[in-house]
């Protein structure tokens, strides 16, 4: 056979045009489930009311509404107030809990793996809303004082390690050694699955932290592991090693577990990266005539907020902000801002679309420059669910 | 050439097997090409031989498992040489080179020899490596999204985030031509 043609090239042609012709078949199908779109919008539009958005040929429930909202500060004030924090224990508190023994073995099994081991166990105590993440833990301490010694939290129902924490670091002066990104990233992980079994969390970041002691400061590593949903770093439940290494050792300074508790369902991507831009600059239209200089989009993970209704309601002044200025006794006046929105723990999958403004708007009172607007476009039912002044995202890539 | 090609052996799992069929027969269609055009580029020759390839696997499920492969293959070669040559120039010294044909009327030639298909390609040559590889991952090897990310080592959202901007990129060359295509 002629040197000039080779089979292989042959074979990368071909399949090359194949896939071309799969795309341009993909679009001919495409065009096919938009006419049965339309058709089946025009059957919903007049036969439903309720809250129904069309999308692909399922119809999704619409997920956002408005936050309600609490009339004064005072009155927000004391409803949390009055929220049941109570840390009174409870007789139903201690069914289905593991037993006091096992968290403490638990306990000196995860310090022997942090180097704890030689610390005796001084107390072990049942506690009811002492942490956020978990409304019950086992407290089990090395010291009797409240920041001394180790600490460590086990959760009484599932029997995890919620933290570990080395209160005695306050009080030591410590000369870090100098380590990079990369080393720091393979420390972290490895403190994680000494921490815990549960592989469901990735490291989302490491970044080098200035930490202050009673009398000096260090630098520490805090690593930051989150659950991943489709890819997509879920922010609201969170495990964030931090520790320093001396002398080639590494040594854990805290490794907590905090969990918001928000309500995710994992939400379907239906809406297209395109359509999702497109949705966001109408609203932006509503809210403002700033001249765009640049659009970014990205998958992510966002609670519902009012932000982006409220902006279009008042063609961009309200952001849901209470701005207040208040005297001192001297007469000396300060400013305090403040959301009297109540949030509904409801997080969803989002486009992300942020706008970026070639002249940015001013706020006099606090001067900031808000030069770009989130808007959050639900990934399965194209709402926009919420959205914020934008501000720089710190990511692991 | 065997006549004893026939096309069943080509078939496994009931799928055309066609890397195996250009493997074996690249150089029996560029002789057909080089005996009916004495000149022609080397460009244009691999673009024939690939276009009979995607003919066969367009025509994969009508296609006569007792017959002979070679056969279908050099009509196909034949109709496409015949089209082709109307934007060759080239020296038309064409000879009839088989004349034991397949009756190809009840064929559909679904080569699409079309401006979209060429425009959609050359978008694709200009591609970098990462995106092409998604591209061809799921639209030849047709791989899911979960997959092609475990396989090229990069999350999922990336992964329809780029594919996104690619069927953006496509759209976009083909309406610059004049094409209007549904988003």
């Amino acid at each position: 056979m002629d040197k000039e043609i080779k089979t292989e090239k042959i074979i990368n042609l071909t399949r090359e045009k194949i896939a071309c012709q799969k795309y341009l078949n993909e679009k001919a199908e495409k065009n096919n489930i938009k006419i049965m779109k339309f058709v089946a919008t025009f059957f919903i539009s007049i036969g439903i009311t309720a809250g129904v958005v069309y999308a692909g040929v399922i119809t999704y429930q619409k997920v956002w509404k408005l936050p309600e909202k609490y009339d004064t500060l005072e009155q927000m004030i004391e409803e949390n107030r009055n929220r049941n924090t109570s840390t009174e224990i409870t007789k139903e508190d201690t069914n289905n809990i593991i037993e006091k023994q096992e968290a403490e073995e638990k306990a000196k099994s995860v310090m022997d793996k942090f180097g704890f081991a030689k610390n005796d166990i001084y107390s072990v105590e049942f506690k009811k809303n002492y942490i956020e993440s978990s409304d019950l833990i086992y407290l089990v301490k090395t010291e009797k004082q409240t920041e001394k010694g180790i600490d460590v939290w086990i959760d009484a129902k599932t029997g995890e390690n919620l933290g570990i924490l080395n209160n005695d670091l306050k009080y030591e002066s410590i000369n870090t050694d100098k380590i990079d990104e990369e080393t720091a990233k393979a420390y972290a992980n490895d403190l994680y699955n000494k921490f815990t079994t549960n592989q469901e969390f990735k490291l989302k970041y490491v970044q080098e932290t200035p930490h202050y002691f009673e009398n000096n400061s260090t630098d520490e590593w805090t690593a930051t592991f989150c659950k991943q949903y489709d890819g997509i770093f879920y922010n609201y439940e969170k495990i964030v090693v931090t520790f320093y290494v001396k002398d080639s050792k590494v040594c854990v300074d805290q490794i907590i577990h905090t969990n918001l508790n928000m309500n995710f369902e994992n939400n379907p991507i239906v809406i297209t990266e395109e359509e999702a831009i497109g949705i966001a600059k109408e609203s932006n239209s509503k809210i403002t005539s700033n001249e765009i200089a640049s659009i970014e989009s990205n998958l992510d993970i966002k609670d519902m907020n009012e932000f982006i209704y409220l902006q279009e309601q008042s063609k961009g002044e309200d952001d849901g902000n209470t701005k207040e200025t208040i005297e001192d006794e001297n007469g000396v006046q300060t400013y305090r801002t403040y959301s009297l929105y109540k949030s509904d723990k409801i997080v969803r999958k989002v486009w992300r679309i942020t706008i970026n403004y070639v002249q940015g708007e001013i706020d006099l009172d606090n001067l900031n420059r808000y030069s770009s607007r989130d808007f959050y476009v639900d990934c399965t039912t194209g709402e926009i669910i919420g959205g914020r002044w934008s501000l720089p995202e710190r990511v692991n890539e | 050439m065997e006549k004893t090609d026939e096309i069943s052996k080509f078939y496994k799992n009931n799928e055309l097997e066609l890397e195996k069929v250009i493997e074996k027969y690249t150089a029996y269609v560029y002789s057909i090409v080089r005996a009916r055009v004495t000149k022609i580029r080397t460009e244009d020759a691999e673009e024939i031989i690939s276009d009979v390839f995607l003919a066969v696997w367009n025509n994969r499920n009508k296609l006569d498992l007792n017959k002979s492969m070679s056969l279908y293959i050099s009509g196909i070669t034949k109709n496409l040489i015949n089209k082709k040559l109307r934007n060759i120039k080239k020296d038309e010294n064409i000879t009839e080179y088989d004349e034991n044909l397949i009756n190809l009327e009840n064929l559909e030639l679904k080569v699409e020899e079309s401006e979209k298909n060429q425009i959609i390609l050359k978008e694709l040559e200009n591609m970098n490596s990462e995106d092409k590889d998604i591209f061809m991952y799921y639209y030849y090897y047709s791989r899911k999204i979960k997959e092609i990310a475990k396989i090229l080592n990069i999350s999922e959202s990336k992964i329809k985030v780029k594919l996104s901007r690619i069927r953006k990129k496509m759209r976009q060359a083909l309406e610059r031509k004049g094409y209007k295509v549904e988003k």
